[in-house]
Parts: structure tokens; sequence; C-alpha cells
């Protein structure tokens, strides 16, 4: 394409080339309106009236009528503009043409106007040659001048310069700054992940077109800490980078207790601490208290002499503790049946003994009648508790969201059996829907160990609360 | 005919069939609101739909499509919207590609006794700038018949309005005037065009490397929609979202997904993304998937299509028997879970898993209604095997794969080699040699498969475009990036439907001269392109859990073991041609001779050998004999439909046979 110069009517015409581009040729020049009005009666094409400029746009039938008029010129012409317009060959070979000019007219300010909208448009910088190729033909410029059009822009800051994609790719352009739009990114990513993140990390998740350099993201990372919008985590093996979080210290180490306990099962005070990399001492104690209080986290006292204290996500299982007792009162027991005392005497004075221990024992008077009715409600109980963590870990369990078995199972803490029987119990009584997983042959003794299992080859990935009329679930 | 054989919805724009209205109705409701959502905030949406193989995933994308579809001609008092489905058995490279073809093909769908999706949205636009009462087509037709002129001054206000580029809007002048429809078709689907019918479209198509040709892709894509306007919302289907993974641990796949669901969410205001996978893969998606593109992808809830309840199952055998047939009995003779006993039908519920899916159902009830109809008994029919016999299912897939490649043999053409090529060599390669595997690189834009292999890198560029200026353009950049240092073997890859023109002299030229550098120049017959189209095909069903024999999915391992030992030599020798060397057999053929000579033995006893009786005399599995089989189809051939029968073939000459 190329731009002609301004010639007024009665001028020496400019001989210039008119370039053909693809099945088009174009050309845009200066002329006064009769000339205009001469030109369309000639060739039948549609001039496009501009402030200063025309543009013609040739039809292909046109086109395709000039290449067989100037054979030899393959379709590079001079558009003469003058008191007798007339359309010639045009004598330069291909090589011998001047090269274009960029000291030409930069983009009027309809075409500047045009090209903001277009980057407006994008949902990613772009380059100035795809700029050009979204402008409307009228609004066509050469790349150079678009360039010098767009630097003006970038100095004024309505628009902003980026980096190629490539190394040897083209500079982009957006109406939109980076730094601000790598804050927003991080602002919200840091506020949705559900773990801390290096830099490193944090960059590689933005997700945003463009790669945001180190210097940018360690200042609007110390920016964010000082305004405490996230916290700096300590990391997660001692030797690795600080991480970022919109949760605090103390939460980072609350849920780090949560997830040792839960992969490690109960452990010492000591191992537990030191699992936590960087917390202080002042910091353990607040968090194993707070933790205590709210019975999340149970101290375990030692079991026997040589035990120690420890902390567990249950409260400690009874029968270690009471082993101790046991030897001895099957001793004494032995000695007081051979003694001749009846053994209901001995049942009576050990249960008096127990009861006076603080264990009252109401629950075995209960008639068996009331035994079944406990067990039901024990099993509904448990259920009613299934259902309700499911709402609570998956917002849209309500309306019908799938909630993964393994993610139920991590937070019930229940032995594999009892889930797996609990759940298959709410499916019966048609509370919840299982959801089979197609192809359990392909998974390991392990993945197949995290389902739950109806023993009949069936594994079930997830579960889904069924609804009831109306939308609402069952 | 048995009413219960029909289990598979292949594609959202099948006709008829029967459905149960309240079997996911909840969930089909959700859809539709979505629709009006979308229609009254002028803001894009998302939606994600799950359940397990053949709970009837597709089935409610056909109830959406068929809910969507008018039923009587624009009126400007008529709501309408448009429906696109997109499958992704595709390259996820290519995945702004396959949607824009999708689409394209979509809104030039014929829809029965109405106009195209595409004449819709003229009819709209139409009606936004010319004020116009009840049936549009009328006045449309007045238009461009009687004054053309008038309909040119409309268009071109509609392109001005809409800040149409002007490719868009010279579409749209040919759709409105109906002309260059078929090459209009291509353009817009993004087909590499000849340089005569971008002359007649006056259009022009700038073919640059993959990646701008991408980008090309979504921005047509984004464009359309816009041409839609916020009157008539988008209804775009994602189905087979698991096939775009090449292995079950591509995250690259679904990160890319996640980036196009977010692209359409944010860059249009009038697009509802349905997306539907396996339950399974719902976990994989919000497990791997960034949380902001799973929020778009779920901005308005993810829904589960739940397995059938017992009223729903009874509700869906009383619909498949409302059809006359002779040995249905009258409605009061019958149970309502007839042909099934209703102890077989308690037992559906008894067990722990609570209930079955659509696709399960049907089936029984299709074996339980064909037993009644040959013996006349009332007989229970034997209970299916929990675990089906690797030969029956081998034998299935010798079946579907003869099937399929049929299918694909006759609608294979040279715009779709591009995607067969990217989508199916990927996962030809690891059948093949589980040696080599595919790596990504961003230094050589126009080469888009790099395959690593123990020796050296291959890389395999597509040079199929017919339009001769885009070709020379690509082969010169080739030129530059073709270095023996980085990448030891290059293959052109051209396809002999697309010859060079007698004028691309410089297209010709560049080709010679990328073939002295060392570049193979390989043309993949028409065989070979079905086969891996095809093989493509069957991996995404099974990865989609759409293939099932006797209502059990079968697994894409199980497939994929069957392709290798069954992999026919032209694949073997495609794949070879594209490495440069001989493939080292993985197979131990020594073993063969022995067996061949007991076969050939038995064949001249028994010139037609049923396989199964075969594997007997052999001692040999039936798959064993069908991989066999496949490995020497100079001595020995496979005929018919099950039972297949084994046949001696002759020495020489080619086979007489289809093969793998």
């Amino acid at each position: 394409m190329y731009l002609g110069s301004c010639i007024k009517s009665g001028g020496t015409p400019c001989g210039q080339p008119l370039l053909r581009t693809h099945r088009h040729l174009r050309a845009v020049v200066s002329l006064d309106h009769g000339m205009e009005q001469r030109l369309c009666e000639d060739v039948a094409f549609q001039p496009r009236q501009c402030p200063s400029l025309i543009s013609f746009e040739l039809t292909p039938s046109f086109a395709v009528a000039f290449s067989s008029r100037y054979p030899s010129v393959d379709g590079r012409a001079t558009l003469l503009c003058g008191p007798e317009s007339r359309w010639h060959p045009n004598p330069m070979t291909a090589s011998s043409m001047p090269k274009k000019s960029h000291s030409q007219s930069p983009p009027s300010a309809e075409a500047r106007a045009e090209m903001l909208a277009v980057i407006r448009q994008q949902p990613e910088p772009i380059t100035a040659k795809a700029i050009i190729k979204l402008l409307p033909i009228a609004m066509k410029v050469s790349e150079p001048d678009l360039i010098a059009a767009l630097h003006e822009h970038v100095s004024t800051s309505q628009l902003f310069e980026y980096p190629p994609k490539t190394s040897r790719g083209p500079t982009r352009y957006w109406d939109r700054d980076t730094r601000e739009l790598a804050r927003g990114a991080i602002s919200k990513l840091i506020s949705s992940w559900p773990v801390p993140l290096q830099a490193k990390e944090l960059s590689s998740r933005l997700g945003l077109p463009f790669q945001v350099s180190e210097s940018d993201l360690t200042t609007i990372l110390a920016d964010f800490a000082a305004r405490g919008i996230l916290h700096e985590i300590p990391s997660a093996t001692g030797k690795g980078k600080v991480r970022y979080w919109n949760r605090d210290r103390a939460e980072h180490f609350r849920r780090s207790v949560l997830q040792v306990l839960e992969q490690k099962g109960t452990l010492p005070e000591a191992k537990l601490q030191s699992a936590l990399k960087g917390i202080t001492s002042s910091e353990w104690q607040q968090v194993r208290d707070r933790l205590q209080t709210s019975r999340v986290v149970f101290a375990h006292p030692p079991v026997g002499k040589k035990g120690k204290a420890a902390f567990g996500l249950r409260p400690p299982a009874a029968a270690p503790y009471l082993k101790e007792i046991a030897r001895p009162l099957a001793t004494i027991v032995t000695t007081l049946t051979e003694a001749g005392v009846p053994s209901d005497d001995i049942r009576r004075a050990i249960v008096e003994m127990v009861e006076a221990a603080g264990i009252p024992f109401g629950v075995s008077r209960t008639p068996v009648s009331k035994t079944h009715d406990s067990t039901v409600s024990s099993s509904s109980t448990v259920s009613d508790r299934l259902i309700e963590l499911m709402l609570t870990m998956e917002p849209g369990a309500a309306r019908g969201t799938l909630v993964g078995v393994h993610d139920l199972r991590r937070l019930a803490h229940m032995d594999k059996v009892a889930f797996d029987t609990a759940i298959l119990q709410l499916s019966r009584r048609g509370k919840v829907a299982l959801h089979r997983d197609d192809f359990p042959a392909n998974l390991s003794p392990e993945e197949r160990d995290e389902l739950v299992t109806d023993g009949t080859g069936n594994y079930f990935r997830g579960l889904v609360l069924r609804m009831a009329e109306g939308g609402d679930h069952a | 005919m048995n009413p219960f054989r029909d289990t598979i919805v292949a594609s959202p724009w099948e006709y008829g069939g029967v459905d149960v209205p309240a079997i996911h109705g909840f969930v089909l409701d959700q859809c539709v609101n979505g629709v009006e959502y979308v229609r009254q905030r002028g803001r894009s949406a998302g939606l994600l739909i799950y359940g397990e193989a053949g709970i009837g995933k597709t089935h409610l994308l056909k109830r959406l499509r068929s809910q969507l579809t008018p039923a009587a001609p624009t009126a400007t008092d008529r709501r309408e919207c448009l429906y696109v489905w997109v499958r992704l058995q595709t390259s996820p490279r290519m995945i702004w590609r396959t949607l824009r073809r999708s689409l394209v093909d979509d809104w030039f769908r014929p829809v029965s006794g109405q106009r195209s999706q595409f004449d819709r949205i003229l009819f709209h636009r139409l009606a936004e700038i010319r004020i116009a009462e009840g049936d549009l087509e009328p006045w449309y037709e007045y238009m461009r018949d009687e004054d053309p002129q008038g309909l040119t001054r409309l268009m071109d206000q509609i392109a001005e309005a809409q800040q149409l580029d002007r490719n868009t809007a010279v579409a749209f002048q040919h759709i409105a005037f109906e002309r260059h429809r078929r090459d209009l078709h291509a353009w817009l689907a993004g087909t590499s065009l000849p340089a005569a019918a971008l002359e007649r479209l006056e259009m022009a198509q700038d073919e640059g490397t993959d990646e701008e040709r991408e980008d090309e892709a979504r921005r047509v894509v984004i464009m359309l929609c816009r041409l839609a306007g916020n009157d008539l919302p988008i209804v775009l289907s994602f189905d087979q979202v698991e096939a775009l993974q090449t292995t079950p641990d591509d995250k690259d796949a679904l990160f890319i997904f996640g980036q196009l669901v977010s692209t359409l969410h944010d860059s249009t205001s009038n697009v509802l993304l349905v997306s539907s996978v396996q339950s399974a893969f719902a976990t994989i998606l919000k497990e791997q998937l960034r949380e902001a593109d799973h929020d778009r992808m779920t901005s308005l809830g993810s829904y589960s299509l739940n397995p059938l309840t017992r009223s729903e199952a009874e509700q869906l055998i009383a619909a498949r028997l409302s059809v006359d047939h002779p040995s249905i009995p009258p409605d009061a003779e019958r149970t309502p879970c007839w042909p099934l006993e209703g102890q077989e039908f308690n037992r559906l519920f008894e067990s722990g898993r609570g209930s079955i899916s659509p696709r399960k159902l049907l089936l029984r009830c299709a074996e339980r209604f064909e037993s009644r109809l040959h013996d006349g008994t009332q007989q229970p029919a034997p209970p299916t095997p929990v675990s089906i016999q690797p030969e029956r299912i081998a034998l299935f897939l010798a079946e579907t794969w003869e099937t399929t490649l049929e299918e694909k043999q006759t609608t294979n053409t040279a715009d779709r080699t591009e995607e067969i090529i990217r989508h199916g060599l990927p996962l030809l390669m690891p059948l093949v040699s589980p040696t080599i595997r595919q790596v990504r690189t961003e230094t050589l834009p126009d080469v888009e498969l790099v395959f690593e292999s123990p020796r050296e890198r291959i890389g395999v560029s597509l040079c199929t475009q017919s339009n001769m200026n885009s070709l020379t353009n690509r082969l010169k950049r080739l030129k530059g990036q073709f270095d023996k240092a980085k990448l030891p073997r290059l293959v052109v890859l051209r396809d002999r439907r697309v010859p060079l023109s007698k004028t691309a002299k410089a297209a010709a030229k560049n080709l010679e001269e990328l073939e002295q550098k060392g570049a193979a120049i390989v043309y993949p017959s028409v065989e070979v392109l079905a086969a891996i189209d095809a093989l493509r095909s069957l991996l995404s069903d099974a990865r989609s859990g759409d293939l099932n024999y006797a209502a059990e999915s079968i697994s894409p391992q199980t497939v994929a073991e069957w392709l290798q030992a069954c992999l026919a030599a032209p694949l073997r020798e495609f794949v070879e041609e594209i490495l440069g060397t001989p493939l080292v057999d993985q197979q131990d053929t020594g073993g063969d001779t022995a067996v061949l000579e007991s076969l050939i033995t038995l064949l001249a006893e028994q010139p037609m050998l049923s396989v199964s009786q075969a594997a007997m005399e052999l001692k040999q599995s039936v798959a064993d004999v069908l991989a066999f089989v496949q490995r020497h189809p100079q001595h020995v051939g496979l005929l018919g439909q099950p039972p297949l029968l084994l046949f001696r073939t002759e020495c020489h000459g080619s086979a007489p046979r289809d093969t793998v």
C-alpha cells in the first residue's frame, strides 16, 4: 500500500507507484473533488471521503482489467494525478523502485483513534503488524509510521510497551499497565491459593500474557507484605526461599500442624515442633494452646513409665492406658475365684470400682431394644455429620456439585471400613448418588484404597447430594 | 427391532429418539436458565456437567440443542439462540482452530425446515437497524431480490456499527446475498484456500506460523461471537474434554483448555460455556486447572448427572416400550420393569451403588428382550459376567476398528490432514516405539511436532496449504529454522491431493532446497491418514468413556494395548518414514514361525476356520491369534462379522484384506 503525497489540481503528477497487494489495488491520494469525480467515472471504484485523503479500493474486475492492460509491469503502475488523470504503466522495475520513505505524513487523527480502539479491544498485548491487519482499509498505514505513532502514545502513558513473546519477535503494545495488572493478578492469586507460594511459583501461575520481571515481582511482593496484604511464610524445607500467602504465620503453622498429624499420625511434641520449619517457641506455644482449646488437636498423656507426651487429631485411645491394670486385675480375679468368691460378687465389686473412678455403667443397663435405637441414631449421626462436612467443604454441594471421596475421607477422620459403610448407607437411603470410577483396574492398589468400594468390583470416586423436589437436597 | 438397542447418542445434532423429561431434567433446566442469564445480563458464563460413562452427557446436550432449535421462522418477537458442539478430539495446540471449525460448521449446518444459524444472525442484525415487525424472512427475501443495493447499504451499516473487520464484513455480505457458500464456509472455518478462490471471495488469508494461525482463529471466533450480538446468546458445548490429553499426566492440555474457557468468558458477552466431562475427570479438572479458569468454567455452577433412581428407570423402560412391536405385551399384562424380571430389576438397586446408568439399564433390557424374542421363554437371562473375557473385547475392538476405518476412509479430505497428524501422530508414536516421546520447542515456530528418540530429534512440519503464497512463505521460513545441529531430521509432510500449482515456482524451489539441506518430504497415503484418524478416534472415545462393550467402558490402556498388538504394517512403515530408520521390532517374531506353520497346516485342512477354533487348536488366546494375523497379512486373512473367520492368503502381491 502506498500513501501518496498531497498535490493540487493542475499540479505536476506525483509519479508515485501504486502497489498491487493480494487481489486489490489500493491507493490513498489527495485530490480535489473534481478529480475524484472523474476518477470514479473512469475506473468505477468507490471512493470513501476522508478529511484530507481519499481512499480507493479497486474492484477485482478492475484489477484484472488493469493487469491485462499493463501486463509488463505486473500490477505496478503510476497513478498520475493531474488535470488529465490517467493510468500509466510504471516505468520502474521492482528493484529500481524507491524504498518507502518514512518521512511520510503520520497517521491521521481518525486512524490513531481507530488504532487505539483496536488495541483496547485486545485481550493481550499486540504487535504493530497485527494492529495494521485489524485497521480498516481506509486507515492502513505503514509499519514504521504506526510504530512512531505508538511510541508517541507510550510517551504519554496512554499505551504501554511490552517485550516480545520470543527473543526475535516484535515489541507489543497494550493500553494496560503491566505492573498494575501484575499487582491485581498477584493479589487475586494469593487470596485464592490454598497454600503459600514462592515468588517463582507465583510468577508461573499468574496466567498473564506477559512475563513479570523479577525486580517488578520483588517490589510488588515487598509492598504487599509491608501493607499486610500478604505475609511472608518460611520455606517448607529450611533451605528454600521465603513464600507468600494472604494468611498470617499463625494460620500457616496451625494448618501445618493438622497436615503433619494427618500424614504421620500421633507425634511427640518435640517431633511435631521440629516438623514446623521456621516456627519460634512463643509461636509454637500459641498455636498449640489455640488448637487444644478449640479441641482440634488433643494432648496424649504418656503411656506407661517410658512413654512420652504426644499430640494427635483424635483423643487418645483408652486401651493402651488400661493395659497396665489388666494383668494385676486378672491375677486378683483368679485369686478370688479360687478363694470361692462368686463371680457375680467379683463383677459387682469391679463395676463399683469403675463407677467410683468416674465411668458410669448406665449404658450397659439400657434395655436391648433401646440399644438398637441407639445404633440407628449413631449411624444417623455419622451420616448427618458426613452430609454437614460435604456442605462445609463444597458450598455448591447443596446444588449438586460433586464432592470427592478422597477429600471427604480426609476430613471425616474415620477408618476406611466405617467410612465406606457410612457412604454406602447414605446411598441406600437415597441421600446421595455415588459416581463410579470407570477404569478402576488402571489404578494402583493405593489409589483404589482411597475410593469407596461396595465389594463387588465397583469403586466410587465422588458423591453428590440427591435433590429433592424443588431443587434442595434430599 | 429391539426398542432398547439404541444406547449411544453420537452427536447432539442427531434427530429423533425418545426422551424422559424427568431424567436429568434439573440439569437441563440449569442449562436453559444459563442461556437466559447470559441474555439478560449481557455477560458470558460457564457451567460444568459431569457424570459417569453412559450416564447421558451427550444425550443431555442433544436435548438442550433440540430445545434451543427454533421451531418457526425468525421473527422480532421470538427469542432465539445459537448452538455449537465442539468435540475436543484434537491437539491442544489447535484448540482455537478446532473451535473455529466446529462453530462455522454448525452455523452453516442445514437445520431441518429452517434457516441456518448464520442466516438467523443476519436476520437479527438486519432487524436491529431496520425497524421490522413480525416475520423477518419474507422481508429479507424481498430486500435481497428487489432492492439489493438497499440490502448492501444495510450490511455496510451493520459492519460499521459492530466494528467488524474487513474480512468479517465481506463474509457477512456474501452470506446476505448467498454467494460463494462453499468457499466462504471453508474460509471462515480456517481452511487454506487457493488464490483463485480468495479472488472470488474478495477476501484475504494470511497464514503465518502455527502460533499466529491459532491467534487468528481466536480473533475470528471472538469476532463471530460479537457478530451474533447480545440478543442471540450462543451455547458453546465442549464434549470429550478428556481426549485433549495425550497422556493422563498431560497438564499442558488442561491448562490450554482452561485458558480458552477464560478467554471466551472474558472476551465475549453472549456465550454460555457448557463443558461436559466424566465424574473422575471433574476432580482432575478441579485439581489441575488454574483456580481462575475453573471459576470461570463453573461460574453458574457444576452439576452432576446422577445414576437412575428406580422410578426413573421404570419411566425410561416405559418410554422405550411406547412403540408398536408384536412381542411387547399390552400395558396391563406386563410389569413396569418388563422385559426384566422383578427380582432382576430389584437387584440393580439393592447393592451399595443404589442405582444404574441409563446405558447399562438399556443394554440389560436389550439382552432380555432379545432372549424373550428368540426363545419365547420367560426364563431369566444368565447374569452378565462382572469381568468380560479379553478375547471378546479383542473381537469387539477389531469389529469397531473396521467400521471406524471404513468411515474415516470415506470422509477423509485434504483439509483435515493437519488436524489428523497433529493429534494422531503423538498417539501413534508411543504405540510403535515406546522410547520416542514428544517434546516441545519454542524455537521452531513452523515445526509443529518434535519427537525425541534415544538417537536424535525429529521435527515434523505440516506443509499442506492449498494457498501457494502461504506455502511458499512457510517453506521459506522453514529453511531458516532448519539447522542440522539443533534438529538432525526434519520431515516436511505434504498431501498429494494438494499439489504445487504450475505457477508456484518459488514454493517448488524452496521445497527442493529444503530437500538438498537434508529434509525428508513425506506424502502419507489416504489409507494411512484414515488409519491414524481411526486410531485417534478410538483412543479418544475410550478416554471419554464412550467406548463400551456389554455395558462396560473399555479403558484407553486396553485399546492402546490392542492397537499395539494389531498395528498394521502401513502405519509402522509411515512411522519408519518419519523416523528415517527401520524400527527395531518390539515383538518377538521369531516365535511366530512355529505358530505360522501350524496355522497354515490347519488352513490346508480347513480353508475357513473360526478364530476361536484356531485359538483352541494352536493353544493360544483369541487376542494373540488376532494379533498374529495382523502381523502376517501376507499369509493369513480375516473375514466377516463375528464369529470371525481365518483364511489363507497368497504369499505374493498385496494382502487382499483390511488390516488395522
